[in-house]
């Protein structure tokens, strides 16, 4: 194995490969920051330039290039709360408030350096998952993904700010969202009032474009200025690398959301939204200062972004040692090894382990050179902050329409996030949480389909039958009750402090 | 304010009531998990129904007017005219034309406002319909004229 690991690592420091990663690197921090063109469009288009290509060089060109379009996702999703990515949609809900606050430099630098350790720790955790993956992966039946969802679900009742009867309404809105479409279950079509359209049910980009980027897009047309509304923008080398010092500070939220990701990412069936949003819940879970969630808090970008990218190594494990395709950039590196005619399967293992190691130091040195490339930029890239109002505003509606339809490309998910954009101003109008709309978006279809599988293969104890599921349902009940006790504990305290005060 | 937020929440138990009917057409497996969640919905919509409620009964309301006015209708009305704009003259021609008219309403000289919007249109044609073939679409007008 060790053979194999020097092999791999020599393979992809070849001076004649490092070029191909560079470029890689550039067309996906492209894709990355432009709204609409996802990684896995990206990498279908590129599919026929790697045809005839030596393998080694075409699947690191390809993993370097997936790696990045994450890394550049983040940048338009902090400076101007638009995702350039589904995969970064959780990194904005903190970092772009943070841009508004003008720390756009620090929370570049944060997330950038969370993205590089995070990969970093998920290509060391799949080193030693190697032995032992096999069982781990096979132990994860339905209702262990149906505990998952529902452990992600919990976090509803955690994540809204301001009211929390409010915040789970709108959990539960965003669950009845999932359900539009043929039912998985009984193939029978629901919520689609005779509209064709409704079929295939709702897209994520433009929903979650809508519901976050056009009111803040109104926001600048109404109160005009600059994205960033402090005087003073922090956008100096200062404040880059104070953001990457934050992600030190927080190694253990970095250590945990890495851990996070990596699992999930094993795990074929749980997205990245999934994990981006199990992330940033537990950031806010186990953050001292959950109440400036949503208002800027430099964890809430950490937590996403380690998880995110660590959750790519898990996935790319999963996807080459038994082919099984976790998510859609996955699925186009699979079509590639299938052009060039590399199986993936236990043979990866075994016979190909050289060229499995290549492909994760690709994935680990994609993603290093993407997050140095966007450090170096960073602090020009924060300075699009203070660019006035009036130039930025029809520039993110020309995005947000383009990303939008770039999805699919049918005009009628332009319409719905301009539709989703109405509601999503109203939500935050009428403290009604985006943030838990989108987590039960998400994973409502998620929970429903596991469920019903569970059901019929295991019966209605089927939660007994697995200790896995048992312990998740354990973290999700201790999860919710910490939640309660610490609220409790803290009311208890202040009374305490208001009547010695009083005393005084 | 507070009014509004009884109107919207209000509006949220009426699409909540539209979606329970819609519901009870389904087959059991189909109508299970919506069914439950739709419970809980209308059960936490009606505390929030009656909190909301009393709040405004007990409390004058404050001068909504200043919350929204003329500002708001304008920035609907760009929201509405871009759709438009789009359905008629595509992609392309939104590109030219948004920048174009929203930097001249807001005051902006001719050659800033030209010259954004031909940079945009340049920028977004070059990348997606050249560079990357993206299917721009074409509008309602365009294809008439050349269906």
């Amino acid at each position: 194995m060790l053979e194999a690991l020097i092999h791999g690592l020599t393979n992809v420091l070849n001076p004649a490969i490092i070029p191909w990663v560079l470029f890689a690197v550039f067309i996906g921090l492209a894709v990355g920051i432009l709204p609409g063109l996802g990684g896995a469009a990206t990498t279908a288009i590129l599919l026929p330039i790697i045809y005839g290509m030596d393998p080694t060089f075409a699947l690191t060109f390809l993993i370097a290039l997936h790696a990045a379009v994450s890394q550049g996702g983040v940048v338009t999703s902090i400076l101007f709360g638009v995702p350039g990515e589904t995969v970064t949609v959780a990194s904005m809900l903190d970092g772009y408030p943070m841009a508004k606050n003008g720390e756009a430099g620090r929370a570049l630098g944060a997330s950038q350096m969370a993205s590089m350790v995070g990969a970093i720790f998920g290509g060391i955790v799949l080193a030693c998952l190697i032995p032992i993956a096999r069982p781990v992966i096979m132990a994860f039946g339905s209702p262990e993904m149906f505990m998952m969802a529902i452990l992600g679900i919990s976090f509803v009742a955690v994540l809204g700010h301001g009211s929390p009867i409010k915040a789970i309404i709108a959990g539960g809105f965003g669950i009845m969202l999932s359900f539009v479409g043929f039912h998985s279950g009984t193939g029978e079509l629901r919520y689609t009032a005779d509209i064709t359209y409704f079929w295939e049910g709702f897209q994520i980009v433009p929903v979650f474009m809508g519901l976050f980027a056009i009111p803040e897009v109104i926001d600048l047309m109404l109160h005009g200025g600059t994205i960033a509304k402090v005087e003073a923008a922090n956008v100096g080398w200062k404040d880059v690398k104070e953001g990457c010092k934050d992600v030190f500070r927080n190694w253990k939220l970095v250590l945990r959301c890495s851990a996070m990701g990596t699992a999930l990412g094993l795990i074929p069936g749980v997205g990245t939204n999934v994990s981006q949003f199990i992330c940033y819940g537990h950031a806010k879970q186990s953050s001292k200062h959950p109440e400036l969630f949503g208002y800027g808090n430099v964890e809430g970008v950490i937590g996403p972004e380690s998880g995110n990218n660590a959750k790519e190594n898990g996935g790319l494990f999963t996807a080459l040692a038994f082919g099984l395709p976790t998510g859609a950039g996955i699925v186009m590196i699979l079509a590639a090894l299938m052009v060039l005619g590399v199986k993936p399967g236990q043979e990866m293992l075994t016979k190909h382990l050289d060229l499995f190691w290549t492909l994760a130091f690709s994935l680990i040195l994609g993603n290093i050179i993407a997050s140095l490339g966007c450090l170096i930029m960073a602090r020009q890239l924060a300075r699009l902050t203070l660019i006035r109002g009036v130039f930025l505003v029809p520039i993110i509606i020309l995005l947000v329409i383009l990303g939008a339809y770039g999805v699919a490309n049918n005009i009628y998910d332009v319409y719905l996030a301009f539709f989703f954009g109405g509601l999503g101003v109203l939500m935050k109008t009428y403290d009604y949480a985006r943030v838990t709309f989108t987590i039960g978006f998400v994973l409502g279809d998620f929970v429903e389909r596991y469920f019903l599988v569970s059901l019929s293969s295991l019966g209605p104890s089927f939660l007994l039958q697995s200790p896995i599921a048992l312990a998740l349902l354990f973290l999700t009940i201790v999860g919710l009750a910490s939640r309660g006790i610490k609220g409790l504990y803290v009311r208890f305290f202040q009374r305490l402090v208001a009547k010695e005060e009083e005393g005084d | 304010m507070r009014r509004g937020s009884l109107i919207f929440t209000g509006a949220f138990f009426l699409c909540s009531l539209v979606l329970l009917k819609a519901t009870w057409a389904y087959s059991f497996k189909a109508k299970m998990f919506p069914m439950i969640t739709l419970i809980i919905i209308m059960i936490l919509l009606v505390v929030t129904l009656f909190q909301e409620g009393s709040t405004v009964l007990k409390t004058p309301e404050t001068k909504e007017s200043e919350k929204f006015g003329i500002p708001h209708v304008i920035v609907v009305a760009w929201m509405a005219g871009t759709v438009f704009m789009l359905w008629i003259l595509g992609f392309m021609g939104t590109v030219l034309l948004l920048p174009f008219l929203y930097l001249r309403f807001q005051r902006e000289s001719w050659l800033v406002s030209l010259a954004i919007s031909l940079g945009c249109g340049l920028f977004f044609y070059g990348v997606f319909g050249f560079a990357l073939r993206m299917p721009l679409y074409p509008g309602w007008l365009l294809s008439k004229i050349f269906a």
